[in-house]
């Protein structure tokens, strides 16, 4: 299905570790996908915007906090027990913030996303107010038998994209800390993903390139 | 015994709106009036078709900018008054806001708002209106003719989608590009206060709509092909399909259908059904179960490109399609 040479992906890859391994940066470098398209109007097609989960984590680096009911509470003292650490606050701990947008906000800040309970959720707007919504960081809801430590794995592995008037984006798809082959899943999955989306698949895929943050673009499509 | 196309139309293009390089001109989305006699369809060209449901006859077409004829595009679109079957309200991608009385073609009056409107609705006793826009949402009192509140919390990107509930005037739905759901209450207050429920679809919105006995469900469908049923009043999600296309085979490339257009609630069944399609204007329609989608029928034979717009009335059982195609078709069952 995918129309991306492998040969010419492992080069541009090859080329990128060969950049920044001349002039190392004091930070693990992003790769970036960058993708043109062709045939696209988007003022009268339909969106195109959403996020895909990727296989590894993109961005090692975003923190997770989860909204914890008694349940859940229990369950991250026991991955901290075993050396995981998720951070957490309870709802006491909300209900002290008093739905001020000031402390909400900094408690925001603190984090890149955040989970809650099942059960909790419903308070949530109730406690906080519609500051975390402004922020775009309003919880995502976690059901008491999911796997904690993975959805909160899923959340940092998930990326956004959006078309907006141009037509061009970027959706940052793998670090420089990863392997090559882990990079290369997290490439051609994000195309595969996207083309499936547009109306004329690969046809309205104009080119791709691959980016670190600070290297030279490669062309891989 | 299956559904067929009974009556097609392709509205002709304004004559000074169509340039050697127009766009093409289609139907976005229907909308239909207090009577449900007339339909009204806006165009990408800018224009709104007003139809006659029975026999698809174009009584009048309205243009959203009087004076301009460019293409306008997703952002501008039209709502019927929920009372008086000849008003109609209509906004473009600019800030103004037009009524109109639909047996004249004069407008009545102009709204003007502060920030570009990408989306309106009108509640079910005709008292407030409300426009989504940039990242806010604003409220017009329609008696006053007055802004009434303007919340600009609730999103952090554009507001794709707002909807009344069809009962209670006072409780509201906005759906936006940020992934997030929010339902109000509007006569709780201001902003914090009337904010009741979030829903958290973890990724772009393209269409939430109230559904079930007492439209006390949300249904949610993401610009990433993904379903999901919610609770409006607890928040909790009932059904979440992330493989939503998968579920409904239909013969492309991929061997599964395309794109989803809409959902429809059928309130003598209480079924849910979802209207998917391919690029080749074939139209799956699945009824939705706990265990996924379930193919009903098929409509084909009516479109040969995308079809982006569905009207389904239950009494007395009127399907109608708009598709990029430029074409506006009705569906009878033979």
């Amino acid at each position: 299905m995918s129309k991306i040479d492998s040969a010419t992906l492992q080069q541009s890859i090859a080329g990128i570790r060969e950049a920044a391994a001349k002039k190392p940066r004091k930070f693990v470098e992003t790769i970036d996908l960058q993708i043109g398209l062709k045939g696209i109007d988007p003022s009268t097609d339909k969106r195109f915007s959403g996020s895909i989960v990727l296989p590894f984590c993109p961005c090692p680096r975003r923190t997770v906090c989860v909204f914890a009911d008694a349940a859940h509470e229990g369950e991250i003292k026991k991955l901290a027990a075993a050396g995981t650490i998720i951070p957490m606050q309870t709802v006491a701990d909300l209900k002290k913030l008093n739905k001020e947008p000031k402390p909400v906000k900094k408690l925001g800040m603190k984090y890149s996303m955040f989970l809650a309970s099942d059960s909790l959720f419903k308070q949530i707007p109730r406690l906080l107010g519609p500051t975390l919504n402004k922020m775009g960081k309003f919880p995502t809801v976690v059901g008491t038998r999911e796997n904690l430590a993975q959805k909160c794995n899923e959340m940092k592995s998930t990326v956004r994209f959006q078309l907006k008037k141009v037509l061009c984006l970027g959706v940052p798809v793998a670090h420089l800390g990863m392997s090559n082959e882990e990079m290369t899943k997290n490439i051609v999955l994000s195309i595969n993903f996207l083309a499936s989306l547009l109306k004329k698949g690969w046809q309205n895929i104009r080119h791709v390139h691959i980016k670190s943050s600070m290297g030279p673009s490669f062309r891989i499509y | 015994m299956s559904w067929r196309p009974e009556r097609a139309i392709v509205p002709v293009p304004l004559s000074d709106a169509t340039p050697a390089t127009a766009p093409r001109v289609f139907p976005l989305s229907f909308t239909h009036s207090a009577n449900r006699a007339v339909d009204a369809a806006p165009f990408t060209d800018g224009s709104v078709r007003l139809f006659d449901r029975q026999d698809l006859n174009i009584l009048s077409i309205i243009p959203t900018k009087p004076g301009e004829t460019c293409a306008l595009g997703l952002d501008y679109g039209a709502c019927f008054s929920r009372q008086t079957p000849h008003l109609l309200f209509t906004h473009s991608n600019q800030n103004t806001i037009r009524l109109w009385d639909t047996r004249s073609r004069e407008c009545l009056n102009v709204i003007t708002n502060d920030t570009p409107i990408t989306c309106i609705d009108v509640n079910s006793d005709d008292t407030t209106l409300a426009c989504g826009g940039e990242e806010n949402l604003y409220f017009w009192d329609l008696r006053a003719m007055a802004l009434r509140s303007c919340f600009s919390d609730s999103h952090s990107d554009l507001v794709t989608q707002v909807r009344f509930h069809p009962t209670n005037p006072n409780q509201l739905l906005s759906s936006s590009l940020d992934g997030l759901v929010c339902l109000f209450d509007l006569s709780l207050g201001g902003e914090d206060e009337a904010l009741t429920t979030v829903i958290n679809a973890e990724t772009s919105v393209s269409i939430a709509n109230f559904f079930g006995p007492q439209y006390e469900n949300v249904l949610v469908l993401t610009a990433i092909e993904t379903l999901s049923v919610w609770n409006a009043e607890h928040g909790n999600r009932m059904l979440d399909l992330k493989n939503a296309r998968a579920m409904i085979p239909a013969p492309t490339e991929q061997g599964m259908v395309d794109y989803f257009v809409d959902a429809h609630y059928d309130s003598a069944t209480q079924h849910i059904c979802t209207i998917a399609g391919t690029h080749a204007g074939v139209l799956h329609i699945a009824q939705v179960a706990p265990t996924g989608l379930n193919t009903m029928f098929v409509l084909e034979g009516g479109h040969t490109d995308t079809v982006r717009c569905i009207e389904w009335d239950c009494e007395p059982g009127v399907i109608m399609t708009g598709g990029e195609d430029g074409k506006i078709c009705r569906w009878a069952f033979y």
